[in-house]
């Protein structure tokens, strides 16, 4: 009977340590959702920045060749209104995030700001933002 | 009358062993607060500004940019010393700067060091972006200025306000005045420093993009601040130039092949953090800023040592650039996607951009190491452990990453341009062993204070 509580007991405490690792939402001192919601976006606008920089990098050859001078400036001057109009955007959004974490790593020592991340990027993964 | 003569001969003695170039060590001026009793949040956001602007800077490329950030560093430091005890000025310490070159502060007057940091920091950003500071960026920095003054001045005497600010205009007039004699003066104008005219050779560097000119290829000659760094910190000869498939050049450029080829996500993802960022980044330098920043804001660091850790960043990232860049010159060696193209696939790729300018060594590597070392001396043991999570790319899409100590840190930054296929992995040894080493020259070649908070 004593072996018997022990096991049990040890299996309450060894279900009690595999639990998700993840905080609870509600704990931290910040608006979490919006924080997902923000860094979702800002994910997808470093994609849009990586893939713009290298449609003009990767394709440079091909573009030259089939363009004469004219077109090619063109082509360059809408580059740089959509690499603008990206940028805007995203320091915009930089601004929002940076302020919003200061604020959450200031009150936070390093084991919880890990703790913190992890569970900011468990739900941006859960949400596919990756 | 004997003892007359002999502490007049002693005086004589004393002040025949005193150097010509002798430091300022300037005692606070007592009737000041210590530097150490003012908050640091605002010189913290002058670095953000300052990385918003570089990024928005027309010419303000890696090594422009290591220099702007290096004279706002001194600024910072400059502006505060005279309130840390037993703080001593650079002026003296680095080249350009001689002892007394800098204004003073009256020992029986009161300063407000935050008012005097306030002020220096916002005209010396002004006097670095010059004629080219967009007029909204000129906006931002006119309202931090504004903003901060109005925060810090509520219940400081009218005359400490005038004094104050007046010394921070002063000290950023005389440490810009320094600046116009370091040849990287104006840069921004002409970062490729045309005409200047690309050597050919099998072994030098070529285009490997619109660029055709490479950047800053006369940066070498500019003044540091510590004597004699660039030729101090060299770190000697790239493998020997080769074509042939049986030879170590080839086999290096191989394992920059082989492992773009055989990326993991995980490396792509490092590749990118570090690149740091199409069309946004503040440069290399700006990103080791940026930790900085954190580190500091986390650590409940005060003004002084806030001012400290900007000043020693500045030294250590303007002078790792000018080393780096010597490097680079000296070697003009091509970059592994154009040789990689040459001889064996012309339909190779990197991950990520190749900069425009030569690869021997890597500029990432040089200044993450001299980085390092600051930060090491600030908050690490001496094995460089110290536990934090980099947030500073989270703000641009990045996922947050995690370190326990800074050598890790720096490996990781220079593996990215192996991954990326920017660099050859000597590159980055060479480029950390260089870096690494003017990283240590600014930690114990120079006079910093000492117990800091």
């Amino acid at each position: 009977m004593k072996s018997l509580k022990i096991f049990l007991l040890a299996g309450i405490l060894v279900a009690s340590c595999t639990n998700d690792p993840v905080e609870e939402q509600d704990s931290w001192p910040v608006d979490f959702d919006a924080l997902v919601a923000l860094n979702c976006r800002a994910i997808e606008l470093r994609k849009a920045r990586f893939a713009t920089a290298d449609s003009l990098r990767l394709d440079m050859d091909s573009i030259k060749a089939s363009m004469n001078q004219s077109d090619f400036e063109k082509y360059q001057n809408d580059f740089e209104t959509r690499k603008n109009a990206l940028l805007s955007e995203s320091n915009a959004l930089a601004d929002t995030i940076r302020l919003r974490m200061k604020g959450v790593m200031s009150d936070l020592g390093p084991d919880r700001k890990r703790v913190f991340n992890d569970s900011l990027q468990a739900t941006l993964k859960r949400e596919g933002c990756e | 009358m004997k003892r007359i003569l002999t502490l007049a001969i002693a005086a004589l003695i004393i002040s025949g062993c005193a150097k010509d170039d002798e430091p300022t060590v300037q005692e606070t001026p007592t009737k000041s607060a210590a530097a150490k009793t003012y908050d640091a949040d605002f010189m913290i956001d002058y670095f953000s500004l300052q990385c918003d602007i570089v990024r928005n800077t027309n010419g303000f490329l890696p090594t422009i940019a290591a220099r702007g950030y290096g004279y706002l560093g001194v600024t910072a430091y400059e502006s505060v010393v005279h309130g840390i005890p037993n703080g001593q000025s650079l002026a003296g310490q680095i080249q350009g700067m001689s002892a007394g070159s800098l204004p003073l502060p009256s020992a029986d007057l009161k300063y407000d060091w935050a008012l005097v940091s306030n002020k220096a920091m916002a005209d010396m950003m002004r006097y670095m972006f010059g004629v080219n500071l967009n007029p909204d960026d000129a906006i931002l920095i006119d309202n931090m200025e504004a903003n901060t003054k109005a925060q810090l001045s509520a219940g400081v005497d009218a005359d400490v306000i005038a004094r104050s600010e007046q010394f921070g205009a002063d000290l950023a007039d005389a440490i810009y005045q320094v600046s116009k004699t370091d040849g990287g003066d104006e840069s921004y104008l002409n970062p490729w420093q045309t005409p200047w005219e690309v050597p050919e050779a099998d072994y030098c560097w070529i285009p490997t993009d619109l660029q055709l000119q490479p950047l800053s290829p006369d940066w070498m000659n500019n003044r540091s601040f510590i004597a004699n760094i660039a030729e101090d910190t060299q770190i000697g000869a790239h493998i020997p130039y080769s074509s042939d498939p049986q030879s170590e050049f080839y086999a290096a450029a191989m394992e920059v092949y082989n492992q773009v080829n055989n990326n993991t996500p995980e490396q792509v993802t490092i590749t990118e953090y570090w690149a740091d960022d199409p069309f946004q980044t503040c440069t290399p330098t700006g990103h080791t800023f940026n930790i900085l920043k954190q580190l500091l804001a986390e650590s409940g660091a005060t003004l002084e040592k806030t001012a400290v850790a900007f000043g020693m960043m500045g030294v250590a990232e303007n002078d790792a650039f000018i080393s780096c860049w010597k490097s680079k010159y000296d070697y003009m060696l091509i970059r592994p996607v154009s040789y990689i193209q040459e001889h064996i696939d012309p339909d190779f790729t990197t991950v990520i951009g190749t900069p425009p300018f030569p690869a021997f060594i890597s500029g990432h590597s040089a200044e993450i190491g001299a980085g390092i070392k600051v930060m090491i001396d600030l908050f690490a043991d001496a094995q460089g452990n110290y536990t934090f999570t980099d947030i500073s790319q989270q703000q641009y899409g990045f996922t947050p990453r995690n370190f326990d100590n800074f050598y890790d840190l720096a490996n990781e930054c220079a593996l990215s341009r192996f991954y990326g296929g920017i660099h050859f992995t000597m590159d980055n040894d060479k480029g950390l062993e260089l870096g690494i080493a003017v990283g240590d020259a600014v930690v114990n070649e120079l006079t910093w204070p000492k117990n800091i908070q």
